[in-house]
């Protein structure tokens, strides 16, 4: 592998409220090079989209990612999307940071949720939640 | 004991990938896009790859990091996978920062075929300036109906791609169609093949 050119992947960042996960790929998304979520770091349910816990995972999978010969990455935000909330959780900016705190180069940033032309009805019913 | 072994072999896999050098279509002057690992060329026909056009022409002015190519590995030389043109899309952002309250926005979405046979299917919108009459709405959508598909018959395919990328069709749009109601921007959305000509590709094979 003696190529001079760097190689770059693509940092799939899921972070819901509950939740975060953290998948680096190759540029093409068809093979994963680094995999980690939320409840690889902390034993807690509720601490699983915390920031911190986004920090740690960041700089786990960086770490991986590293290894195996990434030098810089794309990120591709998510939220839940669909008929859930569309703005990313807590944890996805302290991702961010912490990958390009790891050593990791970024590249461009893009916001991928899923965003319904219609679909299902959100759950709730008419009146909405009420607690 | 197990787990060591399990770990073994899933570094022994990843050793085991060759990594192959993306290589962008003729008309893009065959740049290398990345590198993707894979253990079998079979495997890497098919995979996408995302290119913002400012990465191509290393020209970041202009609305060009907004610009994004998708393309698709063709075939495979070697160490090198060549891929064809697959999407034309406008990232999202720059979509939503256009898309603003109390103005209309007009999408068309048209098919068209090119005269060497590509089967393509375009999307364009326009933002006017302030809100307008539905009726307006239908002019302006068919003015763009018909430049679109004129545009498109009467050329090649790289052509017509470079038309639209680079502003050539929503400018002729946009003259058109601000008689009708000042219009704040147009552009072409995306740009998805659906067919392409079979004739084409065996004899692209051979010339390359």
């Amino acid at each position: 592998m003696a190529k001079k050119k760097p190689i770059w992947g693509i940092a799939h960042i899921f972070s819901s409220y509950n939740n975060i996960i953290i998948t680096i790929t190759d540029i093409t998304g068809s093979e994963t090079i680094a995999r980690v979520s939320g409840g690889m770091i902390v034993k807690a349910d509720r601490d699983e989209g915390n920031p911190y816990t986004a920090m740690q995972a960041a700089l786990r999978a960086a770490e991986i990612a590293k290894d195996k010969g990434i030098e810089g990455v794309h990120i591709k935000v998510r939220a839940p999307g669909g008929n859930k909330h569309t703005t990313p959780g807590p944890g996805a900016q302290a991702a961010i940071r912490a990958l390009a705190r790891a050593g990791l180069k970024i590249g461009r940033i893009e916001d991928v949720t899923p965003i319904p032309h219609d679909g299902t009805r959100p759950p709730g019913g008419k009146r909405g939640r009420r607690v | 004991m197990a787990r060591k072994r399990r770990q073994a072999k899933v570094k022994d896999k990843w050793s085991s990938k060759k990594w192959f050098t993306l290589i962008a279509p003729e008309y893009f002057g065959l740049a290398e896009i990345g590198l993707t690992p894979a253990d079998d060329e079979s495997k890497v026909i098919g995979r996408t790859v995302e290119v913002t056009l400012a990465e191509l022409l290393n020209d970041y002015s202009n609305q060009n990091p907004y610009k994004k190519f998708i393309f698709k590995v063709d075939r495979v030389a070697g160490e090198n996978a060549y891929t064809k043109f697959y999407k034309f899309e406008l990232m999202r952002d720059y979509l939503n920062s256009l898309t603003r309250r109390r103005t209309s926005k007009i999408e068309d979405i048209v098919d068209v075929t090119t005269t060497d046979g590509y089967k393509l299917r375009v999307k364009s919108v326009a933002f006017t300036i302030k809100r307008c009459k539905s009726s307006q709405k239908r002019a302006i959508r068919k003015i763009m109906r018909e430049i679109v598909t004129k545009t498109g018959s009467s050329e090649k395919f790289v052509q017509f791609i470079q038309e639209c990328i680079l502003g050539k069709v929503p400018a002729e749009i946009y003259k058109n169609a601000k008689l009708i109601y000042p219009l704040r921007r147009v552009e072409i959305r995306k740009i998805e093949v659906l067919k392409e000509p079979k004739v084409e590709i065996t004899t692209q094979e051979v010339a390359s």
